[in-house]
């Protein structure tokens, strides 16, 4: 019955002043959500479909070349990168900030968009978080494996120790791994309490013995009572409130590492709020990579609708600008402080060695989400799934616009040196997309992709209604 | 004048209502309407106000002659304070009609009423540029630059007045253009007006977030020309949706418009939200600054640190402009509330306008900050009073709320979730 209607999803509707669309659409009721959403994690093993084997095997690849870069990096040491003296800080901190940036979209759609009291978050939120984890985590390996020697990994944390060593409280480098840290941490609550009902409906539902231990393990108890869902909504909504200033803190302490030196290029006060708009640029051009097809194979076209899309993408633009915005200060401020240094620094990026990066991250960034004022275009779902592509790409290109061009042609010409990445960087990167999709896969496959228990609550007779 | 405004406005006819349900009358309240008619009282605290602002004036002018340089430092502090007002609202409005905002419809003609003072402030500007020589060490050609260049083609008095112009003339425009386009919806229910005002929003957010930034360049980061920061528009921005905020719940409140206290509580989180904001916009140019310790940069903080007068306004503005905001908005039934709201949109004013203060004044290197604020006083008394006069003014001349707005339902409606 649910087939006959999947495609009302992606009908566009006019934008009728004073009405508010449907966020759930072509009729389905309370247990065509729970149905269309749980018919993933209720497979027998062995029964997935074709893509999703496809993908995994794929990505179980991408985990193999990751494992086998790790080895190759802590068996022979950095020195397989191409970092180069004066390029100390190159991919490895390029795909850290980049990953990091992902990160951000999943906890703004969950706590941001909670608090501005925005429903329709509630068909994508657990996707997004999602991947805010496993973006956290493949960001988290490469500063640890930029250390070159992991087994004292251990020296970040303040332990205690006899020879009364403690870590550089007055270093942002430290302060990065309490950010980053302490973000994971809340965003793997956040994520996890919303998962508790929606464990307790697979437990109930499950057939088998294993998945009703498991999911039943796992949804701590949870009876469905007033009671519950009283504690719930009061936790979901304190770890809202954790969270949000933690969308902002996370990436203005990265841009610490930066900001905080003496370096040209690195050194601008704008830096906080400018990576914070673009992590949510990035993490939002990363929700749409994702969700676009997972929509369309998951068979979710009416509860993830071209609505969600569309909002997604005004999102996009607004970031955009604002990142536009930043770049245009940014040369703007090294024009009209008289500094020299800076200023050379802005033209070299735009004109020097480096210039096809730093055109790159321009158009990707600023002029092709441009085309997102047009309705059309911002509804085209094929054209979306593009664009964010190219919005990734531009973001990465970001981060190496600003570490590697910054260092390589820093104030002395005599130290200039061109860096090129070596293969083992290029594995690593790639081995970390292995990564996050083997872990993301796993999520589609297990647990359910959206917050079933929060689209009822939107939708119509449900109670946030 | 704060009373003058407050008792020219009669009770809501909601709250009329209770009152006289309370009194045990039967008699029916007079049409909400008629309560905003032209009164020879009204007419008489609208002249009040205007000869209160040529007082101020006349007593600026005397100070004005004895101490040029004190008296334009005051009007711009006064100037610049009360433009932030008007530029937050018009960020507000901009915004609501951006998102399709359904909440704020009952509080946006509060905001439009600041958003089209924008114009009076295209007059007051003059004054401006009548001092700039006072104001700006750069207007001194023999003003030694590192790169005399650089600093000739940005900063030299022809292009800044041309540029001053160009903002306002954006402003004017855009706040002409949506506050006419939501009076004439008032007239009749003309629904395509909410998607052309939704349109055009677009493009003037564009617009304003630009001018914003580079006026704050232009007359509060210049004044100290060797000093920068690219963080700077967003800091005055900040500051801006802070003041605006404040002034929309200020005027909002006084002009009694029915509201629940749903809507106090979205305002008390806006501004709970802003503050915090503005704060970490605030902190991080200091830390940034600090830490990195560069001689070009730190300036900024030295000349308002070197005395232990202004280093004592400065630790004085962390505490409140956000300790104090942060626990006391935090707390849910001060949210929820008329009275609290109301206070605390004061307090951000009144402590905003002191960090305007703390940006602007330092700059005089006077070792103390409290010398000649009559100058300041008058400056503002002479803005202030102009800008309520304008604001009462259009309070008679059109409807307090969008009465015709598609959303108006939703917002009457506004609900609590959390």
């Amino acid at each position: 019955m649910v087939e006959k209607k999947i495609h009302i999803g992606d009908v566009v509707f006019p934008n009728i002043p004073g009405e508010r669309d449907e966020f759930i659409r072509g009729g389905v009721s309370y247990g065509d959500v729970t149905n269309l959403v749980c018919r993933m994690p209720e497979l027998k093993l062995g029964e997935e479909p074709k893509w999703w084997k496809i993908a995994f095997g794929i990505s179980i690849l991408g985990v193999f070349l990751f494992f086998s870069s790790v080895f190759c990096v802590i068996w022979f040491g950095i020195g397989m990168w191409g970092n180069n003296n004066p390029v100390f800080w190159a991919w490895d901190i390029v795909n850290f900030v980049f990953w990091v940036g992902i990160g951000h979209a999943g906890t703004l759609i969950s706590a941001i968009l909670f608090l501005f009291r925005q429903k329709w978050r509630t068909s994508i939120n657990r996707y997004a978080e999602a991947m805010t984890i496993f973006a956290v985590i493949c960001a988290a390996c490469f500063p640890v494996f930029h250390m070159g020697r992991v087994w004292t990994a251990h020296f970040l944390a303040p332990i205690p120790n006899q020879m009364g060593m403690w870590p550089n409280f007055r270093s942002p480098l430290l302060w990065d791994v309490f950010a980053v840290s302490t973000y994971f941490t809340i965003s793997l609550l956040f994520w996890y309490v919303g998962l508790i009902p929606d464990l307790a409906t697979l437990r109930d539902r499950a057939k088998g013995t294993l998945g009703k231990k498991i999911y039943g393990f796992f949804s701590l108890g949870w009876r469905g009572s007033v009671k519950d869902w009283y504690i719930y909504e009061k936790a979901y909504l304190f770890l809202a409130a954790l969270s949000t200033p933690l969308v902002l803190s996370v990436h203005s302490v990265v841009s610490f590492d930066f900001a905080t030196s003496q370096l040209s290029g690195w050194h601008t006060t704008i830096f906080p709020p400018y990576f914070v708009a673009g992590a949510i640029l990035s993490g939002f051009a990363m929700v749409q990579t994702l969700i676009i097809p997972a929509r369309i194979w998951l068979d979710l076209k009416n509860l993830i609708t071209i609505q969600h899309i569309e909002n997604m993408n005004k999102v996009i633009l607004l970031t955009s600008n604002m990142v536009g915005y930043a770049y245009g200060i940014e040369f703007f401020i090294a024009w009209y402080s008289k500094d020299l240094e800076e200023f050379q620094l802005f033209i070299h990026r735009a004109t020097g060695w480096y210039a096809w990066a730093y055109w790159t991250m321009v158009i990707c960034n600023v002029v092709i989400p441009q085309l997102f004022w047009m309705r059309r275009i911002r509804t085209s779902i094929f054209l979306t799934f593009i664009m964010s592509i190219a919005i990734n790409i531009g973001m990465w290109f970001e981060r190496f616009v600003i570490i590697v061009t910054s260092l390589s042609q820093g104030n002395v010409p005599s130290s200039w040196s061109y860096y090129s990445p070596r293969i083992w960087d290029v594995f690593l990167f790639i081995g970390s997309f292995g990564l996050f999709f083997f872990l993301f896969l796993l999520f589609i496959r297990f647990l359910p992709v959206v917050a079933m228990a929060e689209v009822k609550g939107v939708m119509k007779g449900g109670h946030c209604k | 004048m704060i009373m003058a405004l407050y008792r020219l406005y009669p009770p809501s006819e909601a709250e009329m209502r209770i009152r006289l349900r309370r009194h045990g009358r039967t008699r029916r309240p007079q049409p909400y309407e008629n309560l905003f008619q032209v009164t020879p009282t009204t007419v008489k605290r609208d002249s009040f106000l205007m000869l209160l602002s040529m007082l101020f004036l006349t007593y600026w002018i005397i100070c004005w002659i004895s101490i040029p340089t004190r008296a334009s430092f005051g009007y711009l502090f006064a100037f610049i304070s009360m433009l932030t007002c008007v530029l937050g609202s018009s960020f507000f409005v901009l915004i609501q009609h951006a998102v399709r905002a359904g909440w704020s419809v009952i509080a946006r003609r509060s905001a439009e009423f600041i958003m089209e003072t924008v114009s009076l402030f295209a007059i007051l500007f003059l004054l401006v540029v009548i001092n700039m020589k006072d104001l700006y060490i750069w207007t001194d050609p023999s003003c030694n630059f590192e790169l005399a260049s650089i600093g000739m083609f940005y900063l030299n008095n022809v292009f800044w007045i041309i540029r001053g112009i160009g903002y306002f003339l954006v402003w004017i425009i855009s706040s002409k253009y949506i506050c006419q386009k939501s009076f004439n919806q008032d007239q009749a229910k003309n629904d395509s007006l909410s998607i052309t005002m939704q349109k055009a929003s677009y493009i003037f957010l564009l617009l304003y977030a630009y001018t914003t930034s580079f006026a704050s360049f232009d007359w509060v980061m210049s004044l100290q020309p060797h000093w920068f920061s690219s963080i700077f528009g967003i800091y005055f921005f900040a500051t801006c949706f802070l003041t605006g905020l404040a002034s929309i719940c200020f005027i909002f409140l006084l002009t009694r418009v029915p509201s629940n206290t749903n809507h106090m509580y979205d305002f008390g989180k806006l501004l709970f939200g802003f503050t915090i904001f503005w704060t970490y916009i605030a902190f991080s140019q200091f830390m940034l600054i600090w830490y990195s310790d560069l001689p070009e940069e730190i300036g900024f903080y030295t000349t308002r640190s070197n005395t232990e007068e202004w280093w004592r306004m400065s630790f004085y503005l962390i505490f409140f402009n956000f300790i104090v905001p942060f626990f006391f908005l935090i707390r849910k039934d001060n949210k929820w509330h008329y009275g609290p709201i109301f206070f605390m949109s004061m307090w951000t004013l009144f402590f905003q306008f002191i960090h305007i203060y703390w940006l602007i004044m330092p700059i005089l290197g006077e070792e103390k900050w409290w010398y000649s604020l009559d100058c300041d006083f008058s400056a503002m008394m002479i803005v202030m009073a102009l800008f309520i006069r304008k604001i009462i003014r259009s309070c008679r001349k059109y409807e307090l709320y969008p009465k015709n707005d598609p959303f108006l339902e939703e917002s009457l409606k506004c609900e609590k979730i959390h």
